[in-house]
């Protein structure tokens, strides 16, 4: 209706009341009645990143009708981001999954049949029989699953016991590999425990902000509110930005540092010997709190062991290792790194070098340094976050508001759930891990299970489970929560024949269709966000919970329900050999569901602690309060170990709590004595995750990336994210406004680049690398402006698999993918 | 109806907005019958299976993307490799409409980058608290720490001038909830919730309901019976 129609019909509504002609019921009165227009508000966490929004969710009539910023909510005060404000429409897209899907031929399971519509019994038979077929076949490791940093905390617990303790495999790893891997490996090998040591406060405390590989603006729009409002209320407080190109944090910048890709290491070890060489040293703190290691140099790059870079490799069966070292030596190491080193190798001024190195030089400035993508997706991406702590550890610029080395995450529960529930492939709750018999015996323990339960070998992580999918070892997979095909690296060399390998049985479980799902063999329909009781814990340690608002569509179904449900097809004596089941007899008969979910645990809290307000699809199923009795079960492994989590009922009240929580009080800075109950009093800092309390500072030198501009793919491929589009866009581009902001993704390329191709801006054009193609358009004056020589190009469009041309080069340390670096050439199409 | 009609109306629901500031804001008044973007209404009960299955007619697509791959293809038994890897692609019956082609393998051609829809006309929001698209071109807009293009016209001085609708009262709080004498500066960067929309139509409908269609809904009820 345009504004005329509207004027008239207006009128021709005035005028017919004159009359006494009777009105349509809807302009009769000009309001509906108090108690018809009341809406039920409830508090839920945002679905996308991992700031953690509050939101407020308004629904009606079972519906979502609206959302807004929780005034309440200390990350975002009543503000959210353009995709935070359009939570309420996430869950209508019109294509929800309603009914489980199977790959079908004349009425039976075929891999190359055409989906067809079964029941949830169908689709757990035929699941359940080719996961004790192959376990037969083949036994645990044949077996796996991909999760995500987007479950809830207690769906990520149930799969790690479902996977762990159940199928007794560990391959099960989170898509939160590709997101933060890097950043968690660091905080573990310098602190001894993972994930930030400050807290979003930092921002309003700190007198320079430092993005090493950070869009916040568009990534993490809400702390870019922060830093914005600390920045503009503050003139004498200094941004500066680091970024391979250009792109909307630029636009707050004071000191703005553009470098080639990789170098970044350079520049990172510059400012370490300019610290030193400038009498920047924070002496006392270093002699008491820090130690000094030299790690192993030439670790090669995650590939596939007969790739020639990785024979060539001296150190790639040891990429973890290190050996002690002296302040003087490590000093020796970062001399070489002079400003005229680190101007050749970024490509960045030096008076900018120069201007940044002073901000963790001088010890009046605190510095909060933020971390994303940039760092963590790098074949050196552990180094990266070692070498930035090595800044703030030698100044002592750490666990002090206003001075934070601080990782941001991609997902709402990448800490939460990926990091903390331990969904990695090597890793158990509360920071625990397989591989030391100490914390096996431990879960065993609080699980109730038989010594020798949990395998002692990493499970496959993220990119190896493609590798194995293909190579026809990996071969009963489930997928949950979150859309690989699309994310993954070199789709066209490892995902999709790995998927399409007729020696294996894809599961995935999603809300939408996705690429992944087409390349599925059954598909599940999964519940969503305020369709189920959830949990997750945001990028500062905050654990933040809500309610079942709605009800899901169809017979979607939340990935806990599917998980529990699924669990009921195994009889013990068809996951377990003989002689650990002879161990715990009393188990013999039973099903995997009894064991690990009837254990007099997870099924403590009977329904009647149920908030009468609202729904619980899960704990009306199994007759039991399986979120309550699963949390309470997990927080069990964390408290009293640095981890602690409030009780259950405590988080429906609150706005999330920042762990520890200790007697009910949150804390929000780690390490440092009266802020840190663990601190032991006369300390002043301690680092309580390494046996002496002391963080390690490594060196490590600067080393090539993986793949590099070359003659033939004369450019730098970086591949990113939008502001309007979460990830692979699954929920956004099904948000009509977020859709119509940025429909399509384009490369974002030079003008002069594009001039020299004959290329103009709206030219289509082929992507080409040396594992694959896609065709775009060519964007020039966009929001991103890469200088000469890169090209940029997001990942949201499932129209645009720009990772069939990125390289599966890993991190050796952490296993993440590097998805900012590889060589690429841009042909008119 | 123009700006200046719309202004009072605007103004109501603002204030509403603003009323109480740990109490999310009441819907306001509907004006009028509301010209929904109206999908197709689809209760999830109404519909029980809604599975995006297509008749699979699309053929070809049997190309692979060989000369392209890299990476080993070996399934086990390499000669199998090229025929498993063809015959994976076929349509399978399930699109993504995001994808909107039914091969995995081969990539689509881009459509042409759409123009920013510029008619400088309002859109209904779908709720009280959506932030307003943006209903014209930003090309070239300056925003940026020493200056904000967007407050030429937005700002509340320049309303008069502009005819442009002023930011909201909620963009001058910081955040401990008092009100500044401007802007807020965490309000300052307009784009992280105002996005212009391009024109271009959706591929997938939203099946959204407005509060307003639900009261309509609810207030048509009892006559029925």
């Amino acid at each position: 209706m345009d504004r005329r129609e509207f004027i008239k019909l207006t009128a021709a509504s005035a005028t017919a009341s004159i009359g006494g002609v009777p009105l349509p019921a809807s302009a009769q009165a000009p309001l509906a009645s108090g108690e018809m227009t009341k809406l039920n508000w409830s508090k839920a966490p945002c679905r996308f990143c991992g700031t953690g929004c509050g939101v407020a969710v308004a629904v009606k009539d079972g519906r979502v009708v609206a959302t807004h910023g929780d005034p309440e909510a200390e990350v975002n005060r009543g503000v959210n981001c353009v995709k935070g404000y359009f939570l309420s429409k996430i869950m209508y897209g019109e294509d929800r999954l309603k009914q489980p899907l199977l790959r079908m031929k004349d009425g039976k399971y075929d891999k190359n049949g055409e989906f067809a519509p079964i029941s949830w019994d169908q689709a757990f038979d035929i699941m359940a029989q080719k996961w004790k077929e192959v376990l037969k076949a083949k036994g645990p490791t044949a077996v796996g699953m991909f999760g995500s940093g987007q479950w809830t905390v207690w769906e990520g617990y149930a799969a790690v016991k479902l996977m762990k303790a159940g199928f007794r495999s560990n391959n099960l790893d989170p898509n939160a590999r590709h997101c933060m891997a890097s950043a968690a490996a660091g905080f573990i090998r310098t602190f001894g425990m993972d994930e930030p040591m400050g807290c979003y406060d930092d921002i309003e405390n700190a007198d320079a902000i430092v993005l090493w590989g950070s869009n916040m603006a568009e990534m993490h729009p809400i702390l870019w509110t922060r830093i914005t409002d600390r920045r503009l209320s503050n003139p004498e407080v200094k941004v500066a930005v680091l970024s391979t190109f250009e792109h909307r944090c630029y636009d707050l910048a004071d000191i703005a540092l553009t470098f080639t890709p990789q170098s970044d290491l350079a520049i990172l070890n510059y400012i370490a010997n300019y610290i030193i060489a400038n009498k920047g040293v924070n002496t006392d703190f270093v002699n008491r709190h820090v130690n000094f290691r030299i790690g192993n140099a030439d670790i090669g790059y995650g590939l596939r062991p007969d790739h020639p870079l990785q024979q060539k490799a001296k150190n790639a069966a040891d990429p973890g290792g290190s050996k002690s070292a002296t302040f003087e030596e490590f000093a020796a190491f970062v001399k070489p790194f002079d400003l005229a080193y680190a101007a050749k190798m970024s490509g960045v001024a030096p008076e900018r070098l120069e201007a940044l190195a002073k901000l963790y030089a001088d010890p009046k400035v605190k510095v909060v340094s933020f971390f994303t993508m940039g760092f963590n997706q790098h074949t050196r991406g552990v180094w990266c976050s070692h070498l930035l702590y090595n800044l703030h550890l030698l100044t002592g610029k750490i666990s002090q508001p206003g001075n934070s080395p601080f990782s941001l995450t991609g997902q709402p529960s990448a800490c939460g759930t990926a990091r903390e529930v331990g969904t990695f492939s090597h890793r158990l709750p509360a920071d625990m891990v397989v591989t030391n018999p100490k914390h096996r015996e431990l879960a065993e323990k609080i699980w109730k299970l038989p010594a020798g339960t949990v395998p002692d070998k990493p499970g496959f992580h993220a990119v190896l489970q493609n590798r194995m999918l293909h190579d026809g070892k990996l071969n009963a997979y489930w997928v949950m929560c979150n859309n690989n095909m699309q994310a993954g690296a070199n789709i066209n060399g490892e995902g999709w024949p790995g998927y399409r390998n007729p020696a294996n049985f894809i599961v995935v479980s999603d809300a939408y269709p996705t690429v992944t799902t087409m390349a599925a063999d059954l598909v599940l329909p999964t519940a969503m966000w305020v369709e189920k009781e959830g949990a997750y814990g945001n990028a500062e340690r905050r654990t933040q919970f809500w309610h079942q608002l709605v009800q899901a569509p169809g017979d979607a179904r939340s990935d806990l329900w599917q998980l529990m449900e699924f669990s009921k097809r195994f009889k013990m004596e068809e996951v377990w050999p003989a002689e650990l089941l002879d161990k715990m007899p009393a188990y013999r008969g039973k099903t995997l569901f009894d064991v690990l979910y009837r254990n007099g645990q997870v099924d403590a809290f009977p329904n009647t602690q149920l908030d009468a307000a609202y729904d619980n699809v899960e704990a009306k199923h199994f007759g039991f309060y399986a979120q309550k009795g699963l949390f309470e079960e997990y927080a069990s492994f964390g408290r009293g170990h640095g981890h602690d989590l409030a009780p259950f009922d405590t988080y429906h009240q609150v706005r999330g709590l920042r762990w520890p929580v200790v007697d009910g009080k949150e804390t929000r800075w780690r390490y440092r004595e009266g802020m840190d109950p663990y601190v032991k009093p006369g300390s002043g800092f301690q680092f309580y995750g390494q046996p002496d309390g002391k963080a390690i500072a490594f060196a490590f030198p600067y080393e090539p990336p993986a793949e590099g501009p070359d003659e033939e793919y004369p450019f730098w491929l970086v591949t990113g994210r939008v502001l309007e589009h979460w990830h692979s866009g699954s929920m956004t581009r099904r948000v009509p406004e977020l859709y119509r902001a940025f429909p399509n993704a384009v490369v974002f390329m030079h003008p002069d680049d594009a001039k020299k191709l004959g290329l103009r801006r709206g030219s289509a054009v082929k992507l080409v690398s040396r594992r694959g193609e896609m065709m775009t358009r060519v964007e020039t004056r966009g929001r991103d402006k890469p200088p000469p020589g890169v090209v940029f190009v997001p990942w949201f469009d499932a129209s645009q698999l720009i990772n069939k041309l990125t390289l599966d080069a890993t991190d050796p340390i952490s296993f993440q993918t590097d998805f900012k670096k590889c060589g690429c050439k841009v042909v008119k199409a | 109806m123009d700006r200046r009609i719309l202004a009072p109306l605007l103004l109501a629901a603002l204030l509403s907005a603003c009323s109480k500031r740990d109490e999310p804001p009441p819907a306001p008044p509907a004006p009028a019958p509301q010209a929904a973007p109206a999908p197709a209404p689809s209760g999830p009960e109404a519909t029980p299976g809604n599975v995006m299955l297509s008749e699979g007619k699309e053929s070809g697509a049997l190309a692979g993307a060989a000369g392209t791959t890299g990476g080993p293809t070996n399934f086990g038994d390499p000669s199998t490799d090229s025929e498993a890897l063809a015959l994976a692609d076929r349509p399978s019956g399930l699109v993504d409409a995001l994808r909107g082609t039914p091969s995995l393998m081969q990539e689509p051609r881009p459509p042409e980058l759409a123009n920013t829809e510029n008619k400088d006309v309002r859109r209904t929001r779908s709720y009280a608290m959506q932030p307003p698209t943006i209903p014209h071109k930003t090309d070239n807009y300056q925003v940026d720490k020493y200056a904000n293009k967007c407050l030429t016209c937005h700002s509340r001085s320049r309303t008069e001038e502009s005819q442009a609708p002023p930011v909201s009262i909620t963009h001058y709080t910081d955040r401990s909830g008092n009100f500044l004498a401007q802007i807020s500066p965490r309000r300052y960067f307009c784009e992280q919730c105002h996005v212009v929309q391009l024109e271009v139509k959706p591929l997938v409908a939203n099946t959204f309901q407005d509060v307003d269609t639900l009261l309509k809904q609810q207030q048509a009820k009892p006559r029925e019976q």
